[in-house]
């Protein structure tokens, strides 16, 4: 069940998050249940597949741009780890750092 | 300071009362309806997912949106790309545009492409973000104001005051030296009311025109001061004769033929410590006196003139005080009657000295001419025969002599619907006959609208004041007038006689031309200016009836002609 408290519990910065949303408790909830079924996780995962960095990197960009505005903090730390060798078109294995992302992913979607 | 009401209702003049719109370009619809929400209350939001779409958008609507929220990385166009298309169109630079980004270094950047602020990401709290929308708004409405104001409507050139402003700039910019020229139509009003206010804004369109042409030539810049009056500052140039031809010629051909005068006034090489306020003000003056000169379209600026002008100034403000502290003080001149065997006290003539406490001793041929331009001279005459008729009356319980004290009027006074009571009441309060005050009508009083001023001096005679014409023989009266001039005295001036190498002769024969006609009119002559004694002498013998003059006795304080009263006792 999705509430302040287990949002806490999860490691998000609750204050901030709900302010950006102008302190509309349903609508910052609306917005992180929205997050969670964003797209750019697939597009991230399937562009790490298929080797196209610039893809992997827009993907994690627009996480990062999301999980952050929302405060999502456990999400967004992960996000950032991957977002910035993927910037500089590092080539590395990612494997790790994507099932960060989405292990955090997975632990936000199970509270909602 | 501006209020802040004050300053929404003009914004609102300018830019009406509706919601600003702006438009969030940002790729993440979640990002999207996070800064929507935060922003619709104050403002109409519009969105775009990406470089292209905002750049549609931003084409049909660029009038009406006021500031634009735009992300950086974006599919399809990225948000720099957009940001170089917006502020390289004339259209769309103006709108203020908000960088969104989490990456410090794209700031420099985006800066160097023209975006006027930025939004961090993670967002900042919601009123952070909108004071920075609103910032970014205000300061490109101010500017717009500014621009609005800044141009004259009709011709496109600079207002005033901001002229002034980029005249400085240009001082600091610009070095050497430089002129400041003012240029007005002679007789705009005339143009406007003959031909029509279209074709009077054509005129000033075209002079507009020309004087851009101008300025881009020689490195200058151009406003319009008021109606009919440009301003140009530029680097000093040789030849304004030519620069003024030029000017006619080229806004008359430019017209069709038309029959414009423009006239110059410059202020060359100005000084560059003075406020560029007064240096153009001094370009105006100059300006101004070319309207007196009808051969020539343009005059330069004179400091002696400028003086003169200023010291004018001053003597018209004073005049008020000075009445008040009695600087005005009264000298008499003695006339004497020529006719017996002895000269003999036979006259006096009321003169004005400006005793001032600020200027010192201001001569009666600086502030009278003044007063007389701008009509003070009423005031000051008033003043002087109030104070004449008062002496006199003392005079005239002290001892017994028979002979008026003459005053002067002026033109001016003629022309004041009140002058007859005003004299009249001067006499009866102070218990004196008309007999005891002669008045004094400079020739030249009498040149022009000649009924007016007969009909006057005629009821003043009638009523029984003795009427004496000064300065015979030094204006440009007809003889035709003359004649019909109810006068009792000729006065003439030896100054305007005077003897030198060559034309002695010339000038005995109009002496003896004047003490002749006075008497056909059977009038007597009176000779002022008369300094020595082989002038009074000559004057005699062809049968001058009086003189004042040096010779007998200067103008002098009421104390003393006293003297040469209780002598004659």
């Amino acid at each position: 069940m999705l509430s302040m408290e287990t949002l806490k519990d999860y490691g998000v910065k609750t204050n901030q998050g709900l302010e950006r949303c102008c302190n509309m408790e349903a609508f910052y909830f609306k917005m992180i249940a929205a997050a969670v079924g964003d797209a750019n996780f697939e597009k991230l995962g399937k562009a790490l597949e298929d080797k196209d960095l610039q893809a992997g990197f827009e993907a994690a960009h627009a996480l990062k741009g999301i999980t952050g505005n929302l405060a999502l903090d456990p999400l967004y730390d992960a996000v950032c780890e991957i977002v910035e060798p993927l910037r500089t078109k590092e080539d590395r294995d990612y494997t790790e750092m994507y099932k960060k992302v989405m292990d955090a992913r997975d632990r936000l979607a199970a509270i909602i | 300071m501006e209020s802040e009401l004050r300053r929404n209702r003009r914004m609102e003049a300018l830019f009406g009362n509706d919601k600003r719109q702006i438009l969030i370009v940002e790729d993440e619809e979640i990002n999207r309806m996070i800064l929507g929400n935060m922003l619709e209350n104050q403002y109409a939001v519009s969105y775009a997912a990406d470089g292209e779409e905002a750049l549609e958008y931003i084409k049909e609507h660029h009038e009406s949106i006021s500031a634009v929220l735009l992300d950086l990385i974006m599919p399809k166009m990225d948000g720099f790309t957009l940001l170089r298309m917006l502020k390289d169109n004339p259209a769309t630079k103006r709108i203020p545009i908000l960088v969104m980004t989490g990456q410090k270094e794209a700031e420099v950047p985006s800066l160097l492409e023209g975006a006027n602020d930025f939004i961090a990401k993670p967002y900042d709290m919601p009123e952070v973000i909108r004071a920075r929308i609103g910032n970014a708004i205000r300061l490109s409405e101010d500017r717009r104001l500014i621009e609005t104001a800044e141009r004259d409507a009709l011709t496109g050139l600079y207002a005033r005051d901001f002229f002034y402003q980029y005249c400085e700039q240009m001082d600091r910019n610009v070095q050497g030296e430089k002129d400041a020229v003012a240029i007005d139509i002679d007789h705009f009003k005339l143009v406007n009311g003959l031909y029509g206010k279209e074709f009077g804004d054509k005129v000033l369109i075209t002079i507009a025109e020309t004087l851009l042409d101008v300025a881009d030539h020689n490195g200058g810049i151009v406003g319009r001061a008021n109606a009919d009056t440009f301003l140009l500052y530029q680097p000093h140039q040789d030849d304004y004769g030519s620069f003024a031809a030029y000017l006619n010629k080229e806004v008359n051909s430019r017209l069709g033929n038309a029959h414009i005068r423009l006239r110059v006034g410059v202020y060359e090489c100005v000084d560059q410590n003075i406020a560029v306020i007064s240096r153009f003000d001094r370009a105006r003056i100059a300006c101004d006196r070319a309207k007196d000169n009808y051969s020539l379209s343009f005059e330069r600026y004179d400091e002696s003139f400028h003086k003169q002008q200023l010291e004018s100034q001053r003597y018209i403000a004073a005049m008020d005080d000075a009445m008040k502290e009695q600087e005005f003080v009264i000298y008499y001149q003695p006339k004497y009657d020529m006719t017996g065997d002895a000269p003999k006290l036979g006259g006096a003539e009321a003169l004005v000295r400006w005793n001032s406490k600020s200027e010192g001793l201001i001569s009666p041929g600086k502030f009278i001419p003044l007063f007389e331009q701008n009509g003070l001279i009423y005031r000051l005459d008033l003043y002087i025969w109030n104070e004449v008729a008062r002496q006199v009356k003392e005079w005239k319980q002290k001892y017994r002599f028979d002979f008026p004290v003459s005053v002067n009027v002026s033109r001016i006074d003629l022309f004041s619907p009140h002058l007859l009571q005003e004299i009249l009441g001067i006499i009866s309060r102070n218990g004196l006959s008309y007999r005891d005050i002669a008045l004094e009508i400079t020739e030249s009083a009498c040149a022009t609208d000649t009924e007016t001023v007969l009909a006057v001096v005629r009821s003043l005679r009638d009523y029984g004041f003795e009427i004496e014409m000064d300065d015979f023989g030094s204006g440009y009266s007809s003889l035709n007038m003359l004649s019909k001039m109810p006068i009792n005295v000729l006065k003439m001036d030896m100054k305007f006689f005077q003897r030198s190498a060559g034309n002695d002769e010339l000038m005995d024969a109009m002496v003896r031309l004047i003490i002749d006609f006075a008497k056909v009119m059977k009038v007597p002559v009176v000779a002022e200016g008369v300094e020595d004694k082989e002038q009074a002498d000559y004057l005699k013998e062809i049968g001058c009836n009086m003189i004042q003059g040096y010779y007998f006795g200067r103008p002098m304080p009421a104390e003393d002609f006293e003297k040469l009263l209780k002598g004659m006792d």
